[in-house]
């Protein structure tokens, strides 16, 4: 069979009356959770995660796919209005949203996010539809020392391009690694870490740190910060629709914002705020508006959100066809398929053809869901933002700690919460960032299997780990990413100095 | 030399702790059992790598705060993080989370997250008890109620589940 056909056979196994219930209930509750202000679409899902336990895999991807859609668009909605926004992707949302919200244009605003979200997320999942499964063939020629290469320059990209210092990168990475090996070793049995604790000895559970640090860490810094002020919700007045003027400046932007997000998204660079950046600073250039930048221009918006949700579904490519997430949400939605008993990777679109193709299906469906639901119900999530702030961080943690209860029905794990919560808090504190964190629990036990493969297949001899072809270039551009923009800045200092003389 | 305040301390402390974690996940390495069975990528070796790795970025780390580069929480404008924490809101926070984990098995669930949501709440200055109490109340019987009954994700019964007559049948 083709692959239209099996995605024609995705779509006919996802669009049953029982399934598109459970798809609505997801779009439903990721906009709910994304709009709320301080849960990203990362703690949306991880939040939401208890609730498809009980659900068969079909309905539950297809519930999944749905609340990361409404997740992903409900974040934009509080950037806008609100302008603190939820997670990194929307900054720049915020910077003309929120000066178009200021400026009464609050419903244009919305509704060029929420076109370009959809228009975005079309065409990237068209493009993920294609271009995982050829990644997929490909990745099944690479060779365990070609993982273990992939895996560490995922780690340090995102470990060093995310957030404002290297340093801080890689002690969040670390301190996953580090979670990664508590437990009994998967191919001795011998405990690591452990403290002879017997729950400790399965490991940590990675939804419960993913919880601690997003939800409860969160929440704690806002305590340790709590001052009695609260936010002022900007009022979406007049029409909500967009008129024709921003629809002839949007479409360009979205187009653009695609197919800038996309392809960032493959390539495990780290971050989804970095095509937004881009997105923004390439529409600022192109617009003749230029003189609004800064004061509410729509492309402003148009393009970066249009980047922002095509670079999610950019990110499925990679943690699909190698199982290699390289963002927080794609790390937490790995988490969220293996536990239906499925392992992404190059081996998915063979072993569990139907159930992948019933993802693909499911995203266009929740992307669709997505547009009839969020347009018309707008002023409805809006009033959302006007939850008094102690119930909402009261919700937040009592939410948070059912998730980390019902995952296994132990205190231990919400005795473990409660320690990893006030780490995340430190976290948080000291500016050090949570993704290499999530990347670095989940990745490290793979890279390990795979680094002991390939010095199995070499009888231990460790060069294999830079022998052939993959892994060399991969090592090279590394060295390449990490050590390029020093020494452009030190041309570049020195040219400066040069100009000041 | 830099200015020792309390943001420098602060994060020295954090920053030796982190050099501490680094140094227990060595010593655990190299105190690690021999396996029974042979394979030629001993389980020590990745913990190796993983502590030296974790020792040399937590070195980095304290070589940047003593250069007085200490880090900003996102989101916040530079000099704000230099904020004392608010002790007080974090103290009873921290008590309503801890509340949840002592009385969740013992007393049920919907005990539980009541006073869990009541105490968070109460932390974050709101004041309206009476209005507190009833929200927290049918927050927790309403999130009981959709997890345990609609979605069968299993809750501790107790004191408010046996009067609400919604605990779940004992079997056998």
């Amino acid at each position: 069979m083709g692959n239209l056909d099996l995605l024609l056979e995705g779509f006919s196994n996802a669009l049953t009356a029982q399934n598109l219930l459970y798809g609505l209930l997801g779009t439903f509750l990721g906009t709910l959770v994304g709009v709320l202000p301080g849960i990203g679409p990362a703690l949306a899902i991880a939040l939401l995660l208890p609730v498809t336990l009980s659900v068969d895999p079909t309905s539950a991807l297809i519930m999944f796919a749905a609340v990361f859609y409404g997740a992903m668009y409900g974040g934009s909605t509080t950037s806008i209005l609100l302008n603190t926004p939820g997670e990194a992707g929307s900054v720049i949302t915020s910077v003309e949203g929120h000066k178009m919200a200021r400026n009464g244009r609050a419903g244009a605003a919305l509704t060029t996010a929420a076109l370009g979200s959809f228009v975005a997320g079309l065409i990237a999942t068209i493009m993920l539809a294609a271009a995982a499964p050829a990644l997929a063939e490909l990745a099944l020629k690479v060779q365990p020392a070609g993982y273990v290469a992939l895996i560490v320059f995922a780690f340090a990209t995102v470990g060093t391009l995310l957030g404002s210092s290297r340093v801080r990168g890689l002690v969040s990475l670390s301190v996953g690694l580090i979670f990664g090996l508590v437990g009994a070793d998967q191919q001795t049995g011998i405990n690591r870490l452990s403290f002879g604790i017997q729950e400790a000895t399965d490991g940590l559970e990675v939804i419960v740190v993913i919880i601690s640090f997003f939800a409860l860490g969160e929440v704690i810094y806002y305590a340790s910060r709590f001052q009695d002020k609260s936010w002022q919700v900007l009022p979406v007045k007049g029409k909500v629709w967009m008129d024709r003027e921003d629809f002839r400046r949007s479409w360009k932007p979205w187009l653009r914002g695609t197919a800038i997000g996309f392809p960032m998204g493959i390539i495990p660079a780290g971050g989804s705020e970095i095509p937004t950046f881009i997105s923004y600073s390439a529409e600022k250039k192109l617009s003749k508006h230029k003189d609004e930048f800064g004061n509410g221009a729509i492309e402003g918006v148009a393009g970066p959100e249009a980047a922002n949700n095509a670079n999610a579904a950019g990110v499925l490519v990679p943690l699909l066809a190698l199982g290699l997430p390289t963002s927080a949400t794609a790390a937490i939605m790995l988490v969220a398929i293996r536990n239906f008993n499925i392992q992404p990777g190059p081996m998915l679109f063979e072993m569990n053809a139907p159930l992948v193709w019933t993802l693909i299906a499911s995203l266009f469906i929740g992307n669709t869901l997505l547009l009839l639901i969020n347009l018309p119900l707008i002023r409805i999530w809006i009033q959302l933002l006007h939850i008094p702030r102690h119930y909402l961080y009261a919700g937040i943690t009592t939410f948070g700690l059912l998730g980390a209860y019902s995952l296994n029905n132990s205190t231990f794990d919400l005795r473990l919460a409660f320690v990893l919560g006030f780490v995340g808090y430190l976290f948080r504190r000291f500016g050090i960032p949570n993704t290499p964190l999530v990347l670095g629990v989940i990745l490290g036990p793979v890279v390990e299997i795979q680094f002991r493969q390939a010095v199995q297949l070499s009888n231990g001899d460790y060069s294999i780990l830079v022998s052939g072809l993959l892994p060399k270039v991969i090592y090279l551009t590394l060295i390449l990413v990490l050590f390029a923009p020093a020494l452009m800045k030190l041309v570049k200092g020195k040219a400066g100095q040069g100009l000041r003389k | 030399m830099i200015k020792v305040t309390r943001a420098v301390l602060a994060e020295a402390i954090f920053a030796l702790a982190f050099l501490l974690l680094g140094s227990f996940v060595l010593y655990d390495a190299f105190t690690l059992e021999e396996p029974g069975v042979y394979s030629v990528v001993s389980p020590k070796t990745f913990e190796l790598i993983i502590g030296f790795f974790t020792t040399f970025v937590a070195l980095l780390l304290i070589i940047q705060v003593l250069r007085g580069k200490l880090g900003i929480a996102e989101g916040t404008e530079a000099g704000a993080a230099q904020l004392r924490p608010d002790i007080k809101t974090m103290s009873i926070l921290l008590a309503s989370i801890l509340i949840h984990i002592v009385l969740l098995e013992p007393a049920g669930y919907i005990a539980a997250a009541s006073l869990t949501f009541f105490g968070v709440a109460y932390a974050f200055g709101s004041r309206k008890f009476l209005k507190d109490i009833l929200i927290s109340f049918v927050f927790a019987v309403v999130v009981y109620f959709v997890f345990s009954k609609g979605l069968r994700i299993f809750l501790p019964d107790g004191i408010f589940e046996n009067l609400l007559g919604l605990a779940r049948e004992v079997e056998g």
